[in-house]
C-alpha cells in the first residue's frame, strides 16, 4: 500500500521553566492509504503529541512530515491551508471541542465558508445537510445547540465537522473514551461505515486495547515518547515481541498486575531502553543502550535488545 | 444479617416543583466481607445510590424505602449520626483522586485528619506512625517523602493509593469504590485492583464497586447488579451474569463490547440512548423504549424481578423466550 503520511525523525520537547519534557524522541511512522493505524500507549507516552504534530497544531523541533508526497512540515501556514482540509481531527471530549454558543448548522457552514470560498449558499446548505445525514443525525439538528445533545450525539457532530471537507486522513484522539459502552458501539460502527464508503484513512489513538484491536489494521505501541512495537494486528496479538506490549495487553484483558512501578517521568527519562526500569527481562545492555526500532519479519517492528519473539522461537 | 440491605429504595430529585426519579425501588444486599458490583452506564442511578449509602446525596433528594446498615436504617440518620459512620464504618473512594484530595494540604496531615476526627484522644506522634504504616500497607514506597508531599507532586496511581489509604485507615466494614480506576492507565489500574483485593482479604472490608467497566467487574467481584435507568434489571453471580446474561439490556451491553474476536464484523449496538431524568417514563419496563423484543405489555406494566436459582432478572419473557426472540 502507498504511504499517505510519513513522519521522519520527529522529535518534540516541551519546555517548562528550566526543565524539558521529552515528549517524542525521533519517531518514524508511515500511515498507509486506506488503513486504520491504531496508536496505543499510556498517559505521557506521546501519542497526543503525535496527533497534534500531524494536524500541525504544534510544530516539531526536528523531523519531516510528508503528506501525499509533499513535505508539509516545510510549508508556510498559508501554503499549508490547502492541506489542512485534507487532514482532520476528532477529539476525545465532544463537550469541550465544539463551540457551545453556535448552532450545529452554523458550525458546519463555517468550515465551508473558510475552505470552500467559491461555493454557493445553496450548495453549502446541501453539504451541511448531507454531512449531518452521513453521521446519522436528521436535518433538524442544524438548528440545535450543542448543549441540547447527549455525548454520543455531540461526537456525531464532531465527526460531521471533520467529514464535511471530504478529508483523506482523520486523526481520532480517543474518540470513544468519554462515551458509554452502548454509545461507543454506535460510534465505532459509524466510523467503520464512513471509512468503507469514502476510503478514509484513520489514525486512531486510544488507550483502550479492545477498541484498537477490534478496529485497526496495524497497531503502533508507544512508551515514553518512542514506538516500541509496530505491526499488523495479527502479528501484534499473535506474536507480541516487546515485553511492554505483552504487559499492556495482559493487564487489559484480565486486569492482573503485570508491571511493577510507574511510568518514569518524561522530565527525567531513564538512560538506555526507556522501558528497562519496569521490564521483567532486563539485562545489563538495556540500562546503557537504547534499542532501535528494527524489522523482525514482514512489517513487524520492535525496539528491544532481547525481543520475546526470539526467546520462544 | 447482611452488612447492607437496600429495600425498595427510591430516590428522586425535586427540580422546579417536579420530582425526577433517579432510582426506582431497588433492592440490593451486601454480606460481610463480600465484593459486589453495581454496573451501569451514565445516568443509570448507580452513583446516586452509592452517595446515599454514605449520606452525601444532594439536599434536594427525596428518599423512600430503607437502607439498612447492620440493621440500622441510614435514611433516618441526622447529620450528627452520619458523622460517626462516614469515613469510619463506611468509606468511599472516587474516580478522580485529584479532585477528591485537598490540593492545599500535604498528604500526611490530610490522612491524619481523617484519623483524628474519629480518635480524638490519640497523641500526634502515634497518629503520624499510624499514617506512615497505612501508606506502606497500600504499597507506597518512600513514605516519609510522600507524607510531606502535596497531591499534585504525586502520580495518578499514587494519589489513588492515598485515597484508598485514607478510606481504610479507620478499618471500615464497607468500602464504596466509584469507578476507582477509570482515570488511571491500564497497567496502574491492575495494581489498584490487586490492592483492593488484598485489603478485602486481609481486613475483611466489604466492597461495593460502582462501574461501567465489565472486565473490571469480572476481575474483582463475586456478585453483581445491573442497573438501567434507575432500576435493577439483572442480578446474580458475576461470572454467571457475564457468561449467561438473561435481560435484553445486559445481553446488548455485553454484545456491544468490541474485542479482537469481533474484528471485521459490525458491533451489536443497542438502538437509541439512555433517556435523561426528564424524559423518563415511570410506566412500563424502563428498557422498553430501546428493547428489540418488547411486546405491548412491556410499554404498560413494569416487570418484577424473577429468580432463577439466584440469578435475578426483570423481564416478562422467560430466558428461553428472550433467547429465541433475540436470535430468531
Amino acid at each position: 500500500m502507498d504511504s499517505l503520511l510519513r513522519l521522519e525523525g520527529i522529535r518534540k520537547e516541551y519546555k517548562i521553566g528550566a526543565e524539558r519534557i521529552k515528549a517524542v524522541w525521533k519517531i518514524d511512522l508511515d500511515i498507509k492509504k486506506g488503513e486504520i493505524l491504531g496508536l496505543v500507549g499510556e498517559s505521557g507516552s506521546g501519542k497526543s503529541t503525535i496527533a497534534n504534530i500531524i494536524t500541525r497544531l504544534i510544530t516539531p523541533d526536528e523531523g519531516r512530515i510528508v503528506f501525499k508526497g509533499v513535505e508539509i512540515s516545510a510549508l508556510s501556514e498559508r501554503a499549508f491551508r490547502e492541506y489542512r482540509r485534507d487532514i482532520q481531527m476528532v477529539f476525545q471530549d465532544p463537550y469541550s471541542s465544539i463551540n457551545p454558543k453556535k448552532k450545529i448548522g452554523y458550525l458546519l457552514n463555517e468550515c465551508l465558508l473558510i475552505h470552500e470560498k467559491g461555493m454557493s449558499k445553496a450548495e453549502r446548505m446541501r453539504r451541511v445537510m448531507e454531512s449531518l445525514e452521513e453521521v446519522g443525525l436528521d436535518a433538524s439538528y442544524a438548528e440545535r445547540y450543542p448543549d441540547s445533545l447527549s455525548g454520543g450525539q455531540r461526537q456525531r457532530v464532531a465527526i460531521a465537522l471533520a467529514l464535511i471537507l471530504h478529508p483523506s486522513l482523520i486523526v481520532l484522539d480517543e474518540p470513544v473514551s468519554a462515551l458509554d459502552v452502548s454509545v461507543e458501539a454506535q460510534i465505532l460502527n459509524l466510523l467503520m461505515d464512513l471509512r468503507r464508503k469514502y476510503g478514509l484513512t484513520y489514525l486512531f489513538i486510544s488507550h483502550d486495547l479492545n477498541v484498537v484491536s477490534y478496529l485497526s489494521d496495524r497497531i503502533a505501541v508507544m512508551y515514553l515518547g518512542s514506538i516500541v512495537e509496530l505491526g499488523r494486528v495479527e502479528d501484534i496479538i499473535g506474536n507480541m515481541a516487546h515485553p511492554y506490549t505483552r504487559a499492556l495487553f495482559s493487564a487489559s484483558s484480565d486486569v492482573t498486575a503485570t508491571l511493577s512501578g510507574e511510568i518514569p517521568s518524561p522530565l527525567n527519562p531513564p538512560p538506555g531502553c526507556p522501558f528497562h526500569t519496569r521490564c521483567a527481562f532486563i539485562e545489563e545492555r538495556c540500562k546503557k543502550e537504547k534499542p532501535e526500532l528494527v524489522e523482525m519479519e514482514g512489517g513487524h517492528y520492535v525496539s528491544c535488545h532481547y525481543p520475546l519473539y526470539n526467546k520462544e522461537g | 444479617m447482611s452488612l447492607v440491605e437496600l429495600k425498595d429504595f427510591s430516590l428522586s430529585f425535586s427540580e422546579k416543583g417536579r420530582l425526577l426519579e433517579a432510582v426506582n425501588s431497588i433492592s440490593l444486599s451486601i454480606e460481610q466481607s463480600e465484593m459486589v458490583a453495581l454496573v451501569g452506564e451514565s445516568g443509570c442511578g448507580k452513583s446516586a445510590t452509592a452517595l446515599s449509602l454514605i449520606g452525601l446525596e444532594n439536599e434536594s433528594a427525596v428518599f423512600s424505602g430503607h437502607v439498612y446498615f447492620e440493621d440500622v436504617d441510614l435514611l433516618t440518620f441526622s447529620e450528627k449520626e452520619w458523622e460517626k459512620i462516614r469515613g469510619n464504618r463506611i468509606s468511599m473512594i472516587f474516580q478522580e483522586p485529584m479532585t477528591a484530595l485537598n490540593p492545599l494540604l500535604k498528604v500526611g496531615p490530610q490522612i491524619a485528619e481523617n484519623l483524628s476526627v474519629h480518635h480524638q484522644n490519640v497523641r500526634r506522634a502515634v497518629i503520624r506512625d499510624k499514617v506512615l504504616e497505612i501508606l506502606k500497607s497500600v504499597g507506597l514506597s518512600d513514605v516519609e517523602r510522600i507524607y510531606r508531599s502535596y497531591p499534585h507532586q504525586l502520580s495518578g496511581g499514587q494519589r489513588q493509593r492515598i485515597m484508598i489509604a485514607m478510606a481504610l485507615i479507620n478499618n471500615p466494614s464497607l468500602l464504596i469504590a466509584d469507578e476507582p480506576t477509570t482515570a488511571l492507565d491500564v497497567t496502574i489500574q491492575a495494581e489498584i485492583i490487586d490492592l483492593i483485593k488484598r485489603m478485602n482479604r486481609e481486613k475483611g472490608t466489604a466492597v461495593l464497586l460502582i462501574s461501567h467497566n465489565l472486565s473490571l467487574v469480572k476481575g474483582l467481584t463475586r456478585r453483581a447488579y445491573i442497573m438501567y435507568s434507575g432500576s435493577i434489571v439483572e442480578s446474580g453471580h458475576t461470572e454467571e451474569i457475564l457468561n449467561n446474561p438473561i435481560h435484553p439490556y445486559t445481553r446488548g451491553l455485553l454484545a456491544s463490547v468490541p474485542s479482537i474476536k469481533s474484528r471485521g464484523r459490525r458491533l451489536y449496538s443497542i438502538p437509541g440512548y439512555v433517556p435523561s431524568l426528564e424524559e423518563r417514563s415511570n410506566v412500563g419496563c424502563p428498557f422498553a423504549s430501546r428493547c428489540s423484543i418488547k411486546s405491548e405489555k412491556c410499554m404498560k406494566e413494569r416487570p418484577k424481578m424473577s429468580d432463577l436459582g439466584g440469578h435475578g432478572y426483570s423481564c416478562f419473557f422467560s430466558p428461553e423466550e428472550i433467547e429465541r426472540r433475540m436470535n430468531g
